[in-house]
């Protein structure tokens, strides 16, 4: 079959690093605007208990997520574990040859639900970077058909940055950052973005 | 009193306080259709296209495996609906010619009844389900 499906245009790639490098620029200048006042007040470094309500995506497919962290060490330099749950109640079309030059189209729901740890760096109380990992259960459906998309336990794999946008107990963050994860999609490398809050 | 009895007292008047939810919602509009509907639409879009001027559909009740075919058609507009029977799962099939291939485009869903609930009736709308069934 000679049909272009995932065609990528070189715009759509400078979006996604835009979008990731969007909080690094955000931060740096809250963390030149920090008053004395503030950087006496507060404690540097992150908080216990974090949850993120984020979106992932890449060029054809994308996802709703809901991720909590619990951080253990010192509060500076971070570690703890993880949950992630990654969810596609909409339909994403995948494409399955049945024979020769015969194809079906499906609409395929998607859930992924995972368990690892992140280790990250705060740098005072505005900016947080971080790398994750951990593996999970992937599963599905079709639409309309009693046939049901492939599933398995795959790993993950990412790194994200944090801007803090306001409050110190709790503290409100943007972050984006990135994921590899198989899910038998057309891509397994994805950008995520989403907001945060700490406490 | 012993614990239970109060316990017992708690959970009374907890029901009591749901049982009486319907005052609190307003009176039904004038519009309101009381009547659950029997039959709903399934509106359909295809890929319509100089490539694709007419396009052959199926719609089965259930899966497609089942085999229950209750419409077989051929669209040559790029959306249209099909009056079908609500509160059941449909699955439709488009069938497109892309060369020497065939694709064929599965998709489905429940036609569901929903009705609003007011304080003196239960108001019913038109039942629908939107099947895309384009060509990626």
């Amino acid at each position: 079959m000679n049909r272009c499906f995932f065609a990528v245009p070189i715009r759509r790639s400078a979006l996604l690093a835009g979008v990731m490098l969007a909080p690094i620029s955000l931060g740096i200048l809250p963390l030149a605007a920090q008053t004395p006042e503030e950087s006496r007040a507060f404690v540097p470094g992150t908080l216990a208990n974090r949850v993120d309500g984020f979106v992932i995506f890449n060029e054809d497919d994308g996802f709703l997520a809901l991720g909590y962290r619990r951080a253990l060490g010192t509060k500076q330099i971070f570690f703890g574990p993880l949950v992630l749950a990654m969810a596609r109640f909409w339909g994403h079309s995948v494409l399955e040859p049945l024979g020769p030059h015969l194809y079906l189209q499906e609409t395929e729901s998607r859930f992924y639900f995972a368990a690892g740890g992140e280790a990250g760096l705060a740098l005072g109380t505005r900016m947080e970077f971080s790398a994750r990992t951990g593996i999970g259960y992937s599963f599905g459906d079709f639409a309309g058909t009693a046939g049901t998309p492939q599933d398995g336990w795959v790993p993950f794999v990412g790194g994200r940055a944090s801007v803090r946008l306001f409050g110190h107990r709790p503290r409100w963050f943007l972050s984006a950052g990135y994921l590899w994860v198989d899910l038998w999609s057309d891509h397994s490398n994805w950008v995520d973005t989403g907001i945060g809050i700490a406490w | 009193m012993s614990l239970q009895r109060v316990g017992l007292l708690l959970v009374g008047a907890a029901l009591a306080a749901c049982s009486d939810v319907n005052e609190d919602l307003p009176y039904a509009p004038a519009n309101c259709n009381p009547v659950k509907p029997s039959f709903g639409t399934v509106i359909v879009t295809v890929s319509k296209s100089a490539a694709h001027p007419t396009i052959p559909l199926t719609i089965y009740r259930g899966n497609y495996e089942e085999g229950i075919v209750v419409v077989r058609d051929t669209v040559d507009v790029a959306q249209t609906g099909f009056e079908v029977p609500v509160d059941k799962y449909y699955a439709v099939i488009a069938r497109y010619t892309v060369g020497l291939d065939t694709i064929l485009v599965l998709n489905g869903g429940r036609l569901e009844v929903n009705g609003e609930t007011y304080r003196d009736a239960t108001c019913y709308g038109l039942p629908t389900l939107e099947l895309d069934l384009r060509l990626r």
